[in-house]
């Protein structure tokens, strides 16, 4: 399989191979080659898994459509931009769904709606190239505009990432905008020098298009997904040690003040495989080194080419960047980036404590007087139907000015920005009206749990996630009530299969798919972030979920110490003791526990 | 000088008639030049067409933001049902711009009424899929008359035809639905001035939803086009309703 990943790479002519032929047969599906290198230009071919048992017992062809994901950088969005987004929707199946990494997905789209939907979002600016693929996929940042202005320092920087870190490839002008050279006759064999011919326009990645060479990825692009996140000091809302880099600014007062360098973590990786739970494991980032704020993108560069240079590009499932840390050690890793950078890095200070964790949920103060409102999106699908309609609402709140910008949180929700004081009661009366709970309106539990796509269209989900995650909460809520911790903020994320796209092993509560109807189930890691948890229990039936979490939480509600969160609770008490509480398993796989 | 076609009233034995006979008679009143458009929302009109006039070439404007399901679901159904499809665009000058997004009027006349205009260029009698049903403005949707504007016979065989028929004419005849009615599409056109209803509104309310607009233009006879007087043809070819195909 990775062999295949690696040639398919190299065979690619910088991600074209024969994709535009492709895109003169709308009926058919992607080939295996293309499917790959789709994945580049933001774009996953998926089968609808709900039939696929169906159509192959029928010997029909499998269901197939494709996933579509735009690249935001930090989450931040134009209103001009939200509409093309809304827009192109009618092009999937209706829906927006924000994802984990501040992204907007497409679900289902046919391959003939693949570019209008495209053509209409770079219009605006807007870009799905390298939202997945083997590159530097999006980059994370905190998505507040505080109310002392600092938002720039985040603003400014993940942007500079942004354009740095773009696939440099015209492959994506050829195939999706139409932009010169013309589609090769010879699709096996494109002109290389007819590469170079980029069109400007007004596509969102033109400011860094040049030849058609990667000068950081080089030909064959890195040896697996690259993510980069930032997190403010004291603030760790997007998960800054679930990054292969995190980055966290170093400010004159602490918590606060100017801008005057960056610690850099490295290593970060929330996925595993439960084939080989020996050597694949989540990982949470560590510090490596300290530079200054000019040194900043030579010093990722440094990580990205090391990784490019040294990641392991067999073993598709031991590729990330996590395992060459531990595999060479944190003090050969600085080593490369002082070697790369051709100067010697500072040791990185100890990062401040994480503060309250902050969902930005709610009403916040803007630096320009006026205020943002954090609203929780269950599972981040915006779909609109009878009782709720998030787009509806959304679209009519920017058209009459009432919202100025759109961030999407790492957490799948939604920050509307620019909202005037006098103008609150009436966003808040036009939500509600829509169907949309504001952060007082929902349990906690409800607010703080989020889910990955899964089924039906994850062609990785081994079970579900997203469709069983309301009902699943419900019941929790219930646990928790009864169990005497009624209201308790508790962060859990549910993913489909090991992968962990919503990071559920450093999440309070994590809930892993197994099976098709069985679950790992996760609990010790904390609020922030920064503590890995443990496995309570394999193999779990989603319906037992509820009862086995029953007596930890009850144990919670009496021991708990003054103010002790449910992830603390449970790594004080530790997987042995609560190991004791737990009911007989109700199924037991062979070789198992 | 009034004409059979001059309103709705002229021709009364068609208002009783069924869409098949007013189909048939069609064909056999017009013959080849009969032309029928279709949006392919659904199949009703494109079945209708391919079992009582089947020669009759049934047009679909692609104005380049027909959505994929759309163009799929125009083979599809073509096939099964035997329909003589032909599938018409704009000028080759016209290409996928952003006048969608501040001047909807102009992009339906570059995209849709234009090329219209070509495929009934030539043709006396026009079958289209409007009914009264559809929304206020068609509610005095005639079964047949004569369109000034185009200058030719419009036929609307479906005009009496409510929503309830148009879906048991579909299990009747075991037609498939275009892949969007069950995303809540209840008129379909263009993607990008094209938005699913809520149960129980207007299904024209999805089109160019959010402004006053409900018709493309090539349904409006109040279009800036020159009217073409009707010619004074008579209609004796037809008994009613009991002597069609």
């Amino acid at each position: 399989m990775s062999g295949d990943v690696e040639a398919a790479k190299a065979s690619s002519v910088q991600l074209r191979g024969h994709l535009a032929e492709e895109l003169t047969r709308p009926s058919d599906p992607f080939d295996d080659h293309s499917a790959l290198l789709l994945k580049f230009h933001g774009i996953y071919q998926q089968d609808n898994r709900d039939v696929r048992r169906e159509r192959a017992s029928k010997k029909l062809p499998l269901d197939y459509s494709c996933m579509v994901r735009a690249s935001v950088p930090g989450g931040r969005l134009s209103a001009t931009q939200w509409r093309a987004l809304d827009r192109v929707a009618e092009l999937a199946d209706g829906s927006l769904r924000l994802t984990t990494r501040q992204g907007v997905q497409f679900h289902s789209t046919l391959k003939g709606n693949l570019k209008p939907l495209i053509s209409t979002l770079n219009a605006e600016l807007v870009t799905t190239l390298g939202a997945c693929g083997d590159v530097v996929r999006n980059t994370v940042a905190c998505p507040l505009p505080h109310a002392d202005g600092r938002e720039r320092i985040l603003g400014s920087t993940v942007a500079a990432i942004a354009r740095h870190f773009r696939p440099r490839t015209a492959a994506y002008w050829e195939v999706w905008l139409d932009g010169e050279p013309a589609v090769s006759a010879h699709p096996e064999t494109p002109d290389l020098t007819a590469a170079t011919g980029v069109t400007a326009g007004d596509s969102a990645t033109s400011a860094v298009a040049g030849p058609a060479e990667e000068p950081i990825f080089g030909e064959v692009y890195l040896p697996r997904k690259f993510k980069i996140g930032l997190a403010w000091p004291g603030d760790n809302c997007i998960d800054v040690h679930g990054h292969d880099v995190g980055l966290v600014p170093t400010l004159t007062d602490g918590y606060r003040g100017e801008l005057t360098g960056w610690t850099i973590l490295v290593g970060g990786g929330l996925g595993m495989s439960h084939a080989r739970e020996e050597d694949t494991y989540p990982r949470l980032a560590t510090p490596v080194a300290w530079v200054e704020p000019e040194r900043l993108i030579p010093a990722i560069e440094a990580v990205v080419t090391m990784q490019r240079d040294h990641g392991e590009r067999v073993d598709r499932q031991r590729n990330r960047l996590k395992y060459l840390v531990d595999d060479r050690g944190l003090a050969w890793v600085r080593s490369q980036i002082e070697e790369r950078l051709g100067a010697p890095v500072s040791d990185p200070p100890e990062l401040l404590p994480w503060l309250e964790h902050n969902e930005h949920h709610g009403w916040s103060p803007t630096h320009d007087g006026d205020w943002v409102l954090g609203v929780p999106i269950p599972s981040g699908r915006l779909r609109d139907d009878e009782e709720f309609r998030p787009r509806t609402v959304v679209r009519e709140l920017l058209d009459a000015s009432l919202v100025r910008e759109i961030r999407v949180s790492a957490r799948q929700d939604l920050l509307l920005t620019g909202i005037a004081t006098a103008d609150r009661p009436e966003v808040e009366r036009r939500l509600r009206a829509a169907g949309v709970k504001l952060e007082e309106e929902v349990t906690p539990l409800q607010r703080l749990a989020i889910a990955c796509p899964a089924l039906p269209t994850c062609g990785q989900a081994l079970g579900e996630a997203e469709r069983v995650l309301p009902q699943l909460v419900e019941r929790l809520d219930k646990v928790f009530a009864e169990g005497g911790a009624e209201a308790t903020p508790v962060r859990l994320n549910m993913t489909g299969c090991p992968n962990g796209c919503a990071r559920p092993y450093n999440a309070e509560i994590g809930i892993v798919g197994r099976t098709k109807r069985t679950y790992d189930v996760y609990v010790g890691g904390a609020a922030a972030g920064d503590r890995l948890g443990f496995r309570l229990r394999a193999d779990v039936p989603l319906d037992d979920i509820p009862t086995l979490l029953a007596p930890v939480v009850e144990r919670f509600a009496t021991d708990r110490s003054d103010g002790e969160t449910f992830g603390d609770f449970c790594r004080r008490a530790g997987a042995e003791s609560l190991e004791t509480l737990l009911p007989e398993p109700t199924v037991r796989r062979r070789g198992r526990s | 000088m009034p004409t059979p076609f001059a309103s709705p009233q002229a021709l009364p034995e068609l208002e009783h008639a069924t869409p098949a006979e007013i189909v048939g008679w069609a064909a056999e009143t017009f013959t080849t030049g009969l032309v029928a458009t279709a949006s392919f929302g659904d199949a009703a009109l494109v079945h209708l067409v391919a079992t009582h006039a089947p020669e009759t070439p049934v047009v679909l404007i692609d104005t380049q933001y027909l959505f994929a399901e759309t163009l799929w679901y125009a083979q599809h159904l073509s096939e099964r049902v035997g329909a003589n499809l032909t599938i018409i665009g704009p000028d080759p000058s016209v290409v996928p711009d952003d006048l969608w997004s501040h001047d909807v009027e102009a992009c339906c006349a570059a995209r849709k009424v234009e090329p219209l205009r070509r495929a009934l260029s030539g043709k006396s009698a026009w079958i289209t899929g409007l009914r009264r049903a559809d929304s206020p403005l068609r509610a005095g949707t005639p079964v047949a008359a004569w369109d000034p504007g185009h200058g030719l016979v419009k036929v609307n065989p479906l005009a009496r035809m409510t929503d309830d028929e148009v879906e048991q004419y579909h299990l009747d005849h075991n037609l498939p639905r275009n892949p969007l009615s069950d995303r809540g599409y209840g008129s379909i056109g263009c993607w990008p001035c094209t938005r699913p209803v809520a149960l129980g509104e207007d299904p024209r309310s999805g089109r160019w939803a959010g402004t006053a607009k409900t018709e493309c233009g090539i349904h409006l006879t109040t279009a800036p086009t020159p009217t073409v007087p009707a010619p004074s043809i008579t209609l004796t070819t037809t008994e009613g309703s009991a002597h069609v195909r």
